[in-house]
């Protein structure tokens, strides 16, 4: 499956033009705040729609101007993960997890919600609620609630970004883990230069609206393309990673 | 107790129980509009369905005439229909403390709503879940507090309401006299111990609706 976007938005101070396609693997979009990062993800969930563009999965038209279509979110099968884990506060953990099960019959869902309870290790936090849980714990769940209907596209708006660095690198390797499980496109957005180089297979980097890079990880953050990349604290990372 | 003290209890409490039961469905419609939609002439809704809170009961009351009298914008062509008229009847003063009640509703679950955090709201319609099913199983249980205070302030408006009233339904003993409008009776005709039974059951009532609207907007999530 691939994803392909081609989109453009005009506000009184901002624009957005941007083109792009992704296949299965895990896309980031990198860039500072205020670049258009989750514009870009809004408008590929519908949450925002388009000047103009087209964004299309195969034969599956989701936003064609031209064409005069446009799905709703409901009709786009996405999941989407929030920077704040937005779980439903008067829900448990099981009851918000449950509630992403839209289309299911029940032996699927009671099916699916072991399978997702097993693979983001959330037995014995199914009864709490979001207020008794820590933030890797409710980011888990909002990973779950997202995955338990197995969408087509996984969309991440910066879901890390709140959470402190240990746990951070621990939902880095956690995101790892659980890619060998999801066989789909997933686009991440983050203007972490660790999180995007340790976790993309590919990078697109957007600067006030528009791309201007794009490749496999090592390509976009050499020191060549990125001087940032020559910093200690980067290459220190790296380093441990063992990418040099 | 007197029957007729009786009566206007009766008939506060209905008149209060009916107003209400429309304040609140057409309420929570129109402040869900009003929090989660943007359209043209919003800013018009927003202050028609405000004005009575700020206008003269007596000026609410008039434009109640003006469209349900029997000569009025719709009741002229009710009454041509049907030869049946609102205009003083106890229906009319549901009519009129459904008018009053109606912005403190609205007021109430619009501030409620809009303090429900939008990526809920974007999160369930990724999820799948319709625009109505989302109001149901978020948006209005994240907001129950508001819209149980915002019901019984507007149970405790409709139970008090007293000029507006007195325009479209009257003063008829037996039939339309409501506790406010009873006590203004007794007052006027010099029948005090009436009038201070149906003042101090009226103010245990109030109190009691007031106590109740605190405990509900203090109470957290």
């Amino acid at each position: 499956m691939s994803l392909n976007v081609q989109i453009q938005k005009k506000y009184s101070r901002f624009q957005l033009d941007v083109s792009w396609e992704i296949k299965d693997e895990l896309a980031v979009i990198f860039g500072p705040s205020g670049s258009g990062k989750s514009l870009s993800l809004h408008m590929v969930a519908g949450l925002v729609c388009p000047d103009s563009g087209t964004i299309t999965s195969g034969s599956r038209i989701f936003y064609d101007r031209d064409k005069k279509i446009s799905l709703s979110p409901q009709q786009r099968c996405m999941g989407y993960v929030f920077q704040s884990p937005a779980l439903f506060p008067h829900m448990s953990a099981k009851e918000n997890i449950l509630y992403g099960g839209t289309g299911l019959d029940t032996a699927d869902l009671i099916r699916r919600y072991k399978e997702v309870i097993d693979l983001f290790q959330l037995t014995g936090l199914e009864s709490r609620k979001p207020a008794e849980l820590s933030g890797g714990q409710k980011q888990r769940i909002a990973f779950a609630r997202a995955l338990i209907r197995k969408p087509d596209i996984l969309l991440l708006d910066e879901p890390f970004s709140a959470l402190d660095m240990q746990i951070r690198s621990e939902m880095w390797d956690f995101l790892r883990d659980i890619r060998r499980f999801i066989k789909i496109p997933v686009i991440l957005v983050t203007h972490d230069v660790y999180e995007a180089y340790s976790l993309a297979d590919r990078v697109i980097v957007y600067e006030d609206g528009c791309i201007t890079d794009h490749g496999r990880p090592h390509e976009v953050f050499s020191p060549q393309a990125m001087p940032e990349c020559e910093t200690p604290l980067m290459f220190s990372f790296m380093l441990s990673r063992g990418y040099y | 107790m007197e029957s007729s003290v009786l009566f206007s209890i009766g008939l506060s409490i209905q008149v209060a129980v009916i107003a209400t039961f429309f304040v609140v469905l057409v309420g929570i419609g129109i402040a869900y509009l009003l929090a989660m939609k943007n359209f043209r002439g919003k800013i018009l809704l927003d202050v028609i369905c405000t004005l009575p809170l700020v206008m003269p009961p007596s000026v609410t009351g008039y434009y109640l005439i003006i469209v349900f009298g029997r000569n009025g914008v719709l009741g002229k062509p009710v009454y041509e229909l049907t030869g049946w008229s609102i205009m003083f009847t106890w229906q009319a003063a549901v009519l009129a403390s459904f008018v009053v009640a109606l912005p403190l509703m609205i007021r109430t679950t619009r501030a409620a709503l809009e303090t429900v955090d939008r990526d809920l709201i974007r999160v369930s319609y990724t999820l799948g879940r319709s625009e109505l099913e989302t109001f149901f199983k978020i948006s209005l249980p994240l907001a129950k507090r508001g819209i149980y205070a915002g019901t019984v302030l507007s149970f405790a408006r409709a139970m008090g309401e007293f000029g507006a009233t007195i325009m479209v339904a009257g003063n008829i003993p037996g039939r339309t006299d409501t506790m406010p409008i009873a006590i203004y009776s007794c007052a006027g005709s010099g029948d005090w111990q009436k009038a201070h039974i149906l003042a101090a059951i009226f103010t245990v009532i109030s109190a009691l609706f007031l106590l109740a609207a605190n405990r509900f907007s203090s109470s957290s999530v």
